[in-house]
């Protein structure tokens, strides 16, 4: 009976000393944590997208608070999470337009220079042989873009160019880092007019390659009202803070490079659905 | 197979036997000077560094040995006439190696085949100093014509710092199907030797080592017999191995020192001279003639007549394929030789570059299924580099770039020894050329956004 007392009381006071000290411990040693860090960290979407140029979502939430970002920087968020964020932190923000990604190539009737047997990821195939499609600028077609967005927001149609399901996409950019053409842009939402082509071959080499190349003929640079467009490099391109979505473009391009994305939308929606 | 059997012979750990090497195909022809081609492509970017700018415009008329394209930056080589005749355009062009347009200066060929004035005059090389070795080599645009085409100048101006107290000149020729070098080296032993000279005085430094192939005795032999009299100078058979020749396997075999990662020969207090380099460096010297001319094997089993061929920069292949009498069937165009070599997307448009040493033209084009590694770790034992490339190729499928640059990706010089050995037919160094891009792109953005 004594032996058990004694291990009691002996446990008992071992675990009373280790108490107290773990409790003066974490007192003095406590880290302190902005609450608002949490807060905010709540708010996010949690994707760790880093989109925001910031380590994950935890990042930008200690970003924001040290003041190293601003808080509609999440482009995932967009203006509700961008309202929240600013009620915490006690300031205004400005709201920006969302952008999305656009993707600029329609691609139609290139052939290949040459078959290609290699890794299936556009940035390989672009390093061999400058990649195997006849045009040098156009979409290589093996979906890397759509494998790097994470929120499911793109996918690869059946003519073989990755389509933007413009709902889901939240601007955050991923896809156009890992595209090694740089074709997709990201573009404010608003903006309905895009040029759908890089090519910065001359006009007679482009339309060989490729039936839906812009030929730089500048027709649209002279029709265009608000002097928005411009061929630079044997290529139309695009100024969106002039451009007003008119589409009096679209009309005289004789190579339909130029497209009105609020006619293409409701197509695109339905090759979704079929 | 096991490639740390120890041989007679000196040679590197690692590194593979092809089995066939088609080298008997042009062993024994002496190389013929190609008919001259009616138009040349003088691609700006033959080199590795800037590229350079062309001086000449449309409708210009040039003379061989004449200036057309101006290096721009101490890493860069200009870039001469091949042939005299009127400028035709200065146009973008396919690039044979990068696969992209550049812009190159064609010239349509004209009767005279003259050398500008000031070229091609004899001069005493007993006389001259190293700074001016350094600047006839530079000024004649000379690159290293092993493959790598870095621009010799610049080899020949190691830092301050640092001493070389050796030349190694390379004559090993480990590329299969190549014969080019083989036939320079019994063809003009004595103009190579004093070449070698040449590098030697203009970096002041005393030794030399020769290291040949054991599959050339016939050259060791000659090599040999004319440096008889020259201590310091070592002729050595080396094991017949790919890749011999690459600068650190050839360090390695012949002055047995080692590197650390990231380490350049010069670093260990050497410097590697291709036999066509130096062959290029004493007629530069010799008789100030610009590198316009290089010589090419034009081999494999779509040609009739396989053949070394004395070519001028910027011929189109299509012309030289015609002179060996190519078959119909040819299903694969390679520049270069079958490990390293680059496949040519278009027979029409291809045309040589300084780099090029070969032709290799294969009627059979294989297509090989690629499946998971099975971890037998061949490429680790045949990787001449140390590196574990079956390992590196998982990090880069798996996009985990950082990882492979942990385990020194940026250290593989894309030999080809694992892609070869791999049973698994994995294409590593396409994954691994990959990582090394990505790589390149990560830390050109860091460091971009650092200033």
């Amino acid at each position: 009976m004594d032996f058990i007392l004694g291990a009691t009381i002996t446990l008992g006071i071992l675990g009373m000393i280790f108490g107290i000290g773990l409790a003066i411990a974490s007192d003095t040693f406590a880290v302190k944590v902005d609450p608002r860090i949490d807060s905010i960290n709540e708010i996010l979407p949690g994707a760790n997208c880093g989109a925001c140029n910031q380590p994950g979502c935890n990042g930008f939430a200690q970003a924001v608070v040290e003041g190293k970002a601003l808080v509609s920087d999440c482009s995932v968020g967009q203006a509700t999470v961008a309202q929240r964020i600013a009620n915490i932190m006690g300031v205004t923000f400005e709201k920006r337009e969302r952008s999305i990604s656009v993707v600029m190539c329609h691609a139609r009737g290139v052939k290949d220079k040459f078959t290609y047997d290699g890794i299936k990821d556009c940035r390989a195939a672009n390093i061999i042989g400058g990649g195997f499609l006849g045009c040098d600028y156009g979409c290589l077609g093996f979906g890397t873009c759509v494998e790097a967005c994470k929120f499911e927001a793109m996918y690869m149609g059946k003519d073989g160019l990755p389509k933007v399901i413009e709902d889901r996409c939240t601007g955050c950019g991923k896809c156009a880092v890992v595209c090694p053409r740089n074709i997709i842009s990201m573009v404010p939402e608003s903006k309905r007019v895009h040029v759908r082509c890089k090519s910065l071959d001359k006009g007679a080499v482009a339309r060989k390659t490729c039936q839906d190349s812009c030929i730089a003929c500048k027709q649209c640079e002279k029709k265009c009202p608000y002097d928005a467009i411009h061929v630079q490099n044997n290529l139309a391109v695009i100024d969106y803070n002039k451009c007003t979505s008119c589409g009096k473009c679209v009309e005289v391009c004789p190579n339909h490079t130029i497209i009105n994305f609020a006619r293409e939308k409701s197509r695109s929606m339905s090759t979704i659905l079929a | 197979m096991i490639p740390y059997v120890k041989s007679k012979l000196k040679t590197f750990v690692g590194g593979i036997h092809p089995r066939e090497d088609g080298k008997h195909l042009t062993r024994d022809t002496k190389e013929i000077a190609a008919p001259l081609p009616k138009t040349v492509y003088l691609l700006m970017n033959q080199h590795i560094g800037a590229p350079c700018k062309p001086i000449v415009k449309k409708g210009d008329f040039v003379k061989k040995g004449q200036l057309v394209g101006e290096s721009q930056g101490f890493v860069s080589a200009n870039i001469h006439a091949s042939i005299s005749g009127k400028v035709l355009d200065v146009a973008p062009w396919p690039h044979p190696v990068t696969g992209t347009k550049s812009p190159a200066v064609i010239i349509e060929r004209a009767d005279d085949d003259s050398w500008i004035e000031g070229a091609d005059v004899p001069f005493d090389p007993d006389q001259i100093t190293p700074d001016q070795i350094r600047q006839l080599v530079q000024s004649a645009g000379i690159v290293g014509l092993g493959g790598a085409t870095f621009p010799t100048h610049v080899k020949l101006t190691p830092p301050r710092d640092k001493t070389i107290d050796t030349v190694v000149m390379n004559g090993a020729e480990c590329e299969p199907y190549l014969t080019c070098d083989y036939r320079l080296m019994l063809d003009k032993p004595h103009e190579i030797i004093q070449g070698l000279k040449l590098v030697m005085k203009c970096i002041g430094c005393k030794n030399a080592h020769i290291g040949i192939e054991a599959n050339k005795e016939d050259v060791y032999a000659l090599f040999k017999s004319i440096v008889s009299d020259e201590p310091n100078i070592k002729v050595d058979l080396l094991e017949v191995k790919y890749p011999q020749g690459a600068e650190h396997q050839l360090i390695k075999a012949l002055l047995h020192r080692e590197f650390k990662p990231k380490q350049l020969p010069l670093e260990v207090g050497a410097i590697v001279i291709n036999v066509a380099t130096a062959f290029s460096i004493y007629e530069a010297v010799r008789f100030k003639r610009p590198l316009i001319q290089r010589i090419i094997t034009v081999t494999g089993d779509g040609v009739e007549k396989p053949q070394n061929f004395l070519v001028r920069l910027g011929t189109p292949v299509k012309s030289l394929l015609e002179e060996a009498m190519a078959s119909p069937h040819i299903n694969k165009i390679i520049f270069g030789g079958p490990m390293m070599g680059i496949a040519q997307s278009n027979r029409d448009t291809a045309v040589t570059v300084k780099g090029t040493g070969g032709i290799l033209a294969l009627r059979s084009a294989q297509q090989f299924r690629s499946r998971a590694c099975i971890r037998c770790g061949r490429c680790i034992e045949h990787c001449p580099y140390g590196l574990n490339p079956g390992e590196l190729s998982i990090q880069s499928e798996a996009q985990e770039f950082n990882l492979a640059q942990e385990n020194n990706v940026m250290e593989c010089k894309e030999c080809g020894c694992c892609t070869y050995i791999c049973p698994a037919k994995r294409p590593i160094v396409h994954l691994i050329k990959f990582a090394k891009v990505e790589i390149a792109k990560q830390t050109a953005k860091k460091a971009a956004s650092a200033g």
